[in-house]
């Protein structure tokens, strides 16, 4: 994992807009207590990061950008923040593991990399809440149970539909971060070099 | 891109959309407060509870008067030894889940009034007060206190 300035650079910044979009938005969020704010800002992050990963396709990249945020959201003011820290640096791993899988990032890469790092965000409470705040897996079960039949409008007995219904949409969402970074990135990439700077390195 | 940027506004339209229909279940008045659960069903006023054993407790700098929620379910007929969960639930639908830990908490009430007067009405008639705890464990506007055997 050795990275050149420029690389090491382009990191630092697109690391820093995850981390400024956890501590802006993610304050936000958390104030409004929008209903599934980890979920888009796992995405609206991931984005980011899988963006980054165009500009540096290197392994251990998505990792190294998921660690500048993380370290950012230390500064977050005002909320607990070892559970988003730990959320946005096991996010950036899913997507790194994903991405080592292929050769060079790919749209189907990013797609998938999106989608299984937005996913973790509806497992990581089952390791988190047990571990951080002493809450049982049982409860964790109840609450997102409880979370998804609000969100659907379904009887909480009704576990499968829920689970299902949350599968899918944090995976469609997931899919949508990867498809946006994948876009822009190819959209940048014309722009860069129709303008004479230097292109993406794929 | 512009495309991406569509699919992704509608997404985000479709989950606040299926939000803001939350909650249209709940029938329970919100001057009753129901307790659940294991074939059991009872329904408490205000006055029912005042009857009950009296206990304060306090969150976020506001001290409030009302019943140690072990007590209310022991007079609800439940055995405190055999509950895995208890899942208190807002008028809107909202739900908080406490393990038996917090259940047996003596200072983990079910408040009716604070103690310089009334509940704010943005509180309801009900509420969950857990001392130290977490916003969204202190349920306001509470209708139904769900038992999980």
């Amino acid at each position: 994992m050795k990275f050149t300035t420029r690389q090491l650079v382009t990191l630092a910044i697109f690391g820093t807009l995850w981390g400024v979009v956890e501590i802006s938005l993610g304050s936000l969020l958390h104030a409004i207590n929008l209903p599934m704010s980890g979920m888009f800002l796992a995405a609206v992050g991931l984005a980011i990061a899988l963006l980054g990963r165009l500009f540096v396709p290197r392994r251990g990249a998505t990792l190294f950008i998921g660690v500048i945020a993380m370290t950012l959201k230390l500064f977050s003011i005002g909320s607990v923040v070892i559970g988003p820290m730990i959320g946005i640096l096991s996010e950036a791993l899913v997507a790194e593991l994903v991405l080592s899988l292929f050769k060079r990032p790919t749209r189907l890469a990013l797609l998938l990399a999106g989608s299984l790092g937005v996913l973790w965000t509806l497992v990581q409470p089952f390791v988190t809440n047990p571990l951080l705040f002493g809450r049982s897996i049982f409860l964790v079960w109840l609450d997102i149970l409880d979370r998804g039949a609000q969100l659907f409008s379904l009887d909480p007995n009704a576990w499968i539909w829920i689970v299902v219904g949350l599968a899918a949409l944090h995976l469609l969402v997931g899919a949508g971060a990867g498809w946006l970074a994948w876009n822009t990135g190819r959209l940048l990439r014309v722009r860069m070099v129709a303008s004479g700077t230097v292109p993406l390195e794929t | 891109m512009r495309r991406a940027s569509l699919y992704l506004l509608i997404l985000t339209l479709l989950v606040v959309a299926c939000t803001g229909s939350a909650g249209e279940s709940v029938t329970s008045s919100e001057n009753v407060l129901r307790i659940t659960g294991d074939s059991i069903e009872k329904s408490y006023a205000a006055d029912d509870l005042k009857a009950l054993e009296v206990a304060q407790a306090s969150f976020r700098g506001v001290d409030y008067v009302g019943v140690p929620l072990a007590v209310l379910l022991q007079d609800a007929g439940f055995d405190l030894q055999t509950i895995k969960a208890v899942k208190a639930v807002a008028v809107d639908g909202f739900a908080a889940n406490y393990g038996p830990e917090l259940v047996t908490r003596t200072d983990t009430i079910v408040a009716y009034d604070q103690a310089n007067g009334p509940l704010a009405e943005d509180e309801g008639s009900f509420r969950m007060v857990l001392p130290d705890q977490e916003g969204k464990l202190n349920v306001r506007q509470l209708v139904e206190i769900q038992v999980i055997p």
